[in-house]
């Protein structure tokens, strides 16, 4: 097994164990240090798959148990997603204790087990991984919502686990299906395994479950809540990463797993899923009053752009493929900075409204100013990662000829772009933000970091083309164009 | 294949529960019935000839951390919850409206 994957598994639980163990005032430390490596490892980790291909691990446990890890293009991709966000929240956390804001105990472990649950899901190379994932995953970021402390906090929380249990059992009984059907639970290996009747009832039910995870309306009523009443170093991981954990697998079932099952409907009520919630976040996200809530919904609307996906992929769209996947990778970091920039800008005017933003590029210039690069990405403005991302979606349905996407992107962009002057347009107001002039602190230093990330993505969007292309079907795209 | 459809009859009437129930008890009720069922179905759901011990005694382990912890966050609510609420229908809320004027 590759060094740097073991890093990338063992750091993260590592950190998680010492801080847990360590007296209050290091934890900060210690969860900064076990990303900080954690991104280092998994930039060396890309490194040496672009070079050589990808790296597999599995470890047989004692009886029938076996986990597959496979880091591939479409792996180290989330990896890297994940690290560098992880990194940017985990200094803001990490400012925000030496301000004296106190931190539940828990919660820097919590945080780094979530971390190392995220990255066993994306290198998961089997179904029965990626169910033990999304189980840690469920409960971590469940009671890191309910860290948050208040009454609406818990009730979110709760509605949050709830959801997490539901889908995990539907996804639980599906891949018993599959296996009995397939003989295999190794995603790479359904294919050659077939799958009659039943893989199609248990693909059915696993997507419905990751649906839930990801989520997508009409089923995401627990998503709103959650993510804007999380603390303010949970949502930005919640939001930009934790819903792109649902979508990958989807990705990698429906496209490696097992692609001879998926009929023209099922492709069809996906995309109209994706439409569905593109239209609804962003027309919720214009009505909402709270800039977390807002910025939540616009969570919504913005998987719906990825979903954009599966109907060009299907219809034969490679470059659809790699904008979908793209866009995914590169709204974490744009939403990661817009969520911190909103938690500064939201402690400043101690008024979590958007009406409390006025005048807040006086008191916060360089947190306005990433929270307004983060926007740019999402409109898809260049030259943000956001950009590339829609550019290659746009092609994909030019490509297969979808007027509806290229209605439906441009569209949802306008309305993007709406919301985003939602928030943005009153923080230039001029009878509001009279004290605290200038002021920049640590929290607005690192979401103005994970800003230029969505920059950087932008300006050197090849690497992370060239990882996503190596994954790509190249079978199910070619048989499907 | 006649327990694997037993296995879905249950997680069935388990999704049922929990959609229609108005308390949390009622909800856990749902949960607990669906995760019995999903693990009904991987005990009977392999292949001929294979011993499906570890993986479902591993999903049974995970499976009830998380409805423990489900029921332990549903305590809390009911110790923390104002006096003078009802008992039915507290978690349907949203808590993005609860504290609203």
């Amino acid at each position: 097994m590759s060094v740097a994957l073991v890093v990338v598994l063992a750091l993260p639980l590592g950190s998680a164990l010492v801080a847990a163990g360590c007296p209050r005032r290091f934890r900060g430390l210690v969860g900064c240090l076990g990303v900080l490596g954690v991104a280092v490892a998994s930039v060396l980790l890309a490194i040496a798959v672009g070079r050589s291909g990808p790296v597999e691990a599995s470890w047989d446990g004692p009886g029938d148990l076996a986990l597959v890890l496979v880091a591939d293009g479409l792996a180290v991709t989330m990896l890297l997603m994940t690290a560098i966000t992880a990194v940017g929240i985990a200094t803001f956390a990490l400012v925000e204790d030496g301000r004296g804001e106190g931190r539940p105990r828990p919660w820097w472990p919590l945080w780094l087990v979530l971390v190392w649950a995220l990255h066993v899901l994306f290198l998961a190379g089997d179904l029965i991984t990626v169910y033990l994932a999304f189980e840690v995953i469920g409960v971590v970021a469940a009671g890191l919502v309910v860290l948050g402390g208040g009454r609406r906090q818990h009730l979110a929380g709760m509605r949050y686990l709830y959801a997490e249990l539901v889908a995990t059992t539907i996804v639980l009984f599906g891949v018993a299906v599959i296996w009995r059907d397939t003989g295999t639970l190794v995603i790479s290996q359904l294919t050659g395994a077939g799958g009659g009747a039943g893989s199609v009832v248990a693909l059915a039910l696993v997507t419905a479950g990751l649906l839930f995870k990801v989520p997508l309306v009409p089923v995401h009523l627990w998503l709103p809540g959650a993510h804007a009443l999380a603390p303010s170093a949970v949502s930005p991981l919640l939001s930009a990463v934790v819903v792109k954990a649902g979508f990958v697998v989807v990705v990698r079932l429906w496209f490696d797993g097992l692609p001879g099952l998926i009929t023209p409907a099922a492709v069809s009520l996906v995309g109209g899923l994706g439409v569905v919630a593109v239209v609804w976040g962003s027309l919720m996200a214009l009505r909402a009053r709270e800039i977390k809530v807002l910025i939540a919904y616009s969570t919504l609307a913005q998987i719906g752009f990825a979903v954009a996906l599966v109907p060009l992929a299907f219809g034969g769209a490679r470059t659809a493929w790699t904008g979908g996947l793209l866009h995914a990778v590169a709204h974490a970091p744009a939403k990661a900075a817009m969520l911190l920039g909103a938690a500064v800008l939201v402690s400043s005017a101690d008024d979590p409204t958007v009406a409390g933003l006025r005048g807040a590029v006086r008191r916060r210039p360089l947190a306005v100013f990433a929270v307004g690069l983060g926007a740019v990405s999402l409109v898809g403005l260049p030259p943000s990662g956001g950009f590339v991302a829609k550019w290659y979606l746009v092609l994909g349905a030019l490509e297969v000829g979808s007027i509806l996407w290229l209605v439906v992107i441009a569209g949802g962009s306008l309305l993007t772009a709406a919301y985003a002057v939602r928030i943005l347009s009153p923080t230039f107001a001029t009878d509001g933000g009279e004290d605290g002039h200038g002021a920049v602190g640590g929290r607005d230093v690192a979401a103005f970091a994970l800003a230029l990330v969505t920059l950087l993505l932008g300006l050197r969007p090849l690497e992370t083309i060239g990882l996503l292309e190596t994954v790509a079907p190249v079978g199910t795209l070619a048989g499907a164009g | 294949v006649i327990g694997v459809i037993l296995a879905g009859t249950v997680m069935l009437s388990g999704f049922v529960v929990t959609f229609s129930g108005v308390s949390v008890r009622g909800r856990l009720v749902g949960l607990t019935l669906m995760a019995g069922g999903a693990l009904l179905g991987l005990s009977v759901g392999w292949p001929a000839g294979s011993t499906p011990l570890w993986t479902t005694l591993v999903a049974v382990i995970t499976l009830a951390g998380m409805l423990g912890v489900a029921f332990h966050l549903a305590r809390r609510r009911d110790r923390h919850r104002p006096s003078g609420a009802g008992s039915g229908g507290a978690d349907d809320a949203d808590p993005l409206d609860a504290e609203r004027p």
